[in-house]
């Protein structure tokens, strides 16, 4: 059969990956734990010492870790949503992209709440948040949707390796230990792709991806909502949910070029992973760059236009180059300006200069982030009496950016592990041709 | 040669003249501009308070008018006289604050010269300073006492209040036609329950309110005074009395809302439904994934 041969092709190709483990990857992985023990040896030196070996102070309380924790559930949400939306949507395009989006949601919700933890500083009371949850509480929400949103996004991920470990299951290959085809007999439960089978697994995966979508869009709108409803300057403004769910996708894109950019080196994804999804990719950026350009706008506008005094105070702090101008320029320049010189600019375009402003949009991101959290905390809404002239301004410590480092870390070492499980091109979803979801065709009426 | 030698010297000649001009001109313009700045007409306040406790306050405020406002004058010295037939005495001297307003208290026991018809004369001077010119104010105020308490009959409840001046001997002397203002203290400001005259007799009645709130156990502060007048100054008197509604301070059950235990009815069905079924969803999903198995042993 023809199906067969291609898959046989496809497989041919990923095999090798899958059980050949250089040196250069064994160097990796050791560096990578390195830094994440590192981390965690920065970890227990805030246990002992307490929140005084961070940044954070009386004014300041938030600072490193919920930047990360809104970056990389940002990241997470983003790959839930793209690669569910291209799994939906049937984008053939999509396809070879949409394993790399699982990876990077379960990863990055995986790596994203620990940044809570680290902030909470009594880490014996997280439990008070269950014990004692209100669910008037915008926080409540948010631990039910991080929560949600991780079993959806594991289970997702898992469901879409199953066919993929049936295949590799019943794949003749003496490479392939016998340590390794037992853990596939496990993980793919019965496979064998008969039609009531598939049936049911692509019926599930629809419901999935469809619960997904939602779950994504509301998490992150919650999480915006916990800094929204809250009123002080920069924080109390009704976009500010569109505005994390438009920043969140637009760091998925960025790190998904990468990704894709990383996996490109090697000669077997050549073939699956084009110079067309850098193009389409690319171009996706330069609409959220238009878009993120201007919220932005919008956004700064508003509070400056009111002319409250705390909210003048706040973007006086913003705009002085004693302040937050530098970080300010940078986030607008390389997150607004640079895809739509870079990539709107044909002469400008390849996959390098792509690529690398995705890396740098990712830091403007990082960025914004930056600036949403930290100048409103040194704002406060209502005076703070007796407090120390040093504590006003934030400035981040090696503990809060060595575990930062450990997050990246922990990331690029999941994507490591799951390539050498299961190709990180979904073989099953290439290879098959989509069913179009009738739902979406029925009863559409000329 | 000698034609171009002789423009030259008309063109020196006129710069020197025109050099000693400015020299000379120069010192009335700078004589000019340093001639004394005209100084501030200040304004001055003066006004006289007696308190139920029988102390007595002089406030004067300082400000100057700036185009269409006035703005307050603060660091100004004010010093505070009583005028009496022998002479001034001199009472402090006391610096205005930032809201331009100087505070002297008198205490009760401070005996003022009041002369034999209850007058005295008080007196605020300010001797200027670089910025402003000097002035200063007088007024004459009379010496009166209010008095009150509380009557009540089947039907209504009343306040008597008395407005009246020291006589001879000890004896008081009815004050007539003073506006009186009575109010009873709430929790933020005063709520006005009398604004009336004096009779002959130096009396006014009053209904007093039988709708009002107290404390716990019904009490009210009642105070009576009549306010910046322009010969007795203010002057309050203040009682309590117990014939306001006792409030019960005992904690009611608390209804459902954002800031109570209990969430609102309508949150928590939203979140229930929005949570089942995402998770019924999700049960549904596992469900089909877990036939997989079982269709692979029939298969």
């Amino acid at each position: 059969m023809e199906t067969n041969k291609k898959s046989t092709t496809i497989l041919a190709d990923f095999v090798p990956f899958l059980v050949t483990f250089k040196k250069s990857w064994y160097l990796s992985i050791i560096v990578l734990s390195i830094i994440i023990l590192f981390g965690f040896y920065a970890f227990i030196v805030q246990l002992v010492d307490g929140h005084i070996v961070t940044g954070m102070r009386d004014n300041v309380v938030w600072g490193v870790y919920i930047i990360n924790f809104i970056f990389f559930l940002g990241l997470s949400y983003a790959g839930a949503l793209i690669s569910c939306i291209f799994h939906l949507g049937r984008v053939s395009w999509g396809k070879p992209l949409i394993r790399m989006l699982e990876i990077m949601a379960v990863a990055s919700l995986i790596v994203g709440p620990i940044y809570i933890i680290l902030c909470i500083g009594r880490v014996d009371r997280l439990f008070n948040l269950f014990i004692h949850a209100r669910i008037q509480s915008p926080i409540t929400w948010d631990v039910i949707a991080i929560f949600t949103d991780m079993v959806f996004c594991i289970a997702y991920l898992y469901m879409t390796h199953i066919k993929d470990f049936s295949k590799l299951r019943d794949w003749e290959d003496e490479r392939i230990k016998p340590w390794r085809r037992k853990l596939y007999t496990v993980l793919s439960i019965g496979y064998q792709d008969t039609p009531q089978q598939k049936k049911q697994l692509n019926s599930a995966l629809d419901i999935m991806a469809a619960i997904i979508i939602p779950t994504s869009i509301i998490a992150y709108s919650l999480l915006a909502w916990l800094f929204g409803m809250n009123l002080r300057p920069g924080w109390h403004s009704s976009i500010l949910a569109p505005y994390f769910v438009l920043t969140a996708v637009y760091s998925g894109v960025c790190l998904l070029i990468i990704v894709m950019w990383v996996y490109r080196k090697s000669r077997y994804l050549k073939n699956y992973i084009t110079n067309q999804h850098f193009n389409y990719l690319g171009f996706v950026m330069v609409m959220f760059a238009l878009f993120y350009g201007y919220f932005t706008f919008s956004d700064y506008i508003t509070e400056w236009y009111n002319s409250v005094k705390v909210n003048t105070s706040l973007l006086d702090k913003l705009f002085s180059f004693e302040g937050y101008a530098w970080m300010f320029i940078i986030s607008i320049v390389t997150a607004a300006i640079l895809p739509l010189i870079v990539i709107a600019v044909p002469r400008f375009r390849s996959i390098n200069s792509i690529t690398i402003t995705a890396f740098f949009v990712l830091i403007g991101l990082w960025f914004r982030r930056y600036l949403l959290i930290v100048p409103p905390l040194e704002t406060p809404y209502i005076p703070i009496q007796n407090s120390n002239l040093e504590w006003v301004n934030y400035s981040a410590t090696w503990v809060e950016w060595t575990l930062t480092a450990a997050g990246i870390a922990f990331i690029i070492l999941v994507y490591m592990l799951m390539s050498k499980l299961a190709p990180i091109i979904p073989i099953s979803e290439i290879e098959e041709r989509s069913k179009k979801i009738r739902v979406f065709y029925k009863g559409t009426k000329e | 040669m000698k034609k171009y030698i002789n423009i030259l010297g008309e063109f020196i000649s006129k710069g020197v003249i025109l050099i000693v001009i400015a020299l000379l001109t120069m010192p009335l313009i700078i004589k000019a501009d340093s001639q004394e700045k005209k100084k501030i007409k200040y304004r001055m306040s003066l006004t006289y308070n007696k308190f139920f406790d029988g102390s007595k306050s002089l406030t004067v405020g300082m400000r100057y008018r700036k185009e269409t406002s006035f703005v307050n004058i603060s660091n100004a010295l004010i010093g505070f006289y009583l005028i009496t037939d022998k002479g001034e005495i001199k009472l402090a001297d006391i610096k205005t604050n930032e809201n331009g307003k100087a505070l002297l208290r008198i205490a009760a026991d401070y005996k003022l010269p009041w002369d034999a018809d209850n007058y005295c004369t008080f007196a605020a001077r300010f001797d200027g300073n670089e910025e402003g010119k000097a002035t200063d104010e007088e007024i004459l105020i009379k010496d009166i006492d209010i008095d009150f308490n509380f009557t009540e009959d089947s039907e209504e409840k009343y306040i008597n209040v008395s407005i009246t001046e020291s006589g001879d001997s000890g004896a008081r002397i009815p004050i007539y036609d003073a506006l009186v203002n009575g109010y009873v203290e709430r929790m933020f400001s005063l709520l006005p329950i009398i604004e009336d005259f004096s009779d002959e007799d130096g009396k006014l009645i009053s209904e007093f309110p039988n709708d009002l709130p107290g404390d716990s156990l019904g009490n009210l502060i009642v105070i009576v005074s009549i306010i910046e007048s322009d010969e007795y100054g203010t002057v309050e008197m203040k009682k309590t009395i117990d014939w306001g509604i006792p409030v019960d301070f005992s904690e009611t059950e608390t209804p459902r809302a954002l800031w109570t235990d209990e969430a609102p009815v309508w949150m928590a069905i939203t979140v229930l439904i929005i949570l089942l079924g995402a998770w019924l969803n999700f049960a549904l999903a596992i469900y089909k994934v877990s036939k997989i198995k079982g269709l692979s042993k029939s298969a």
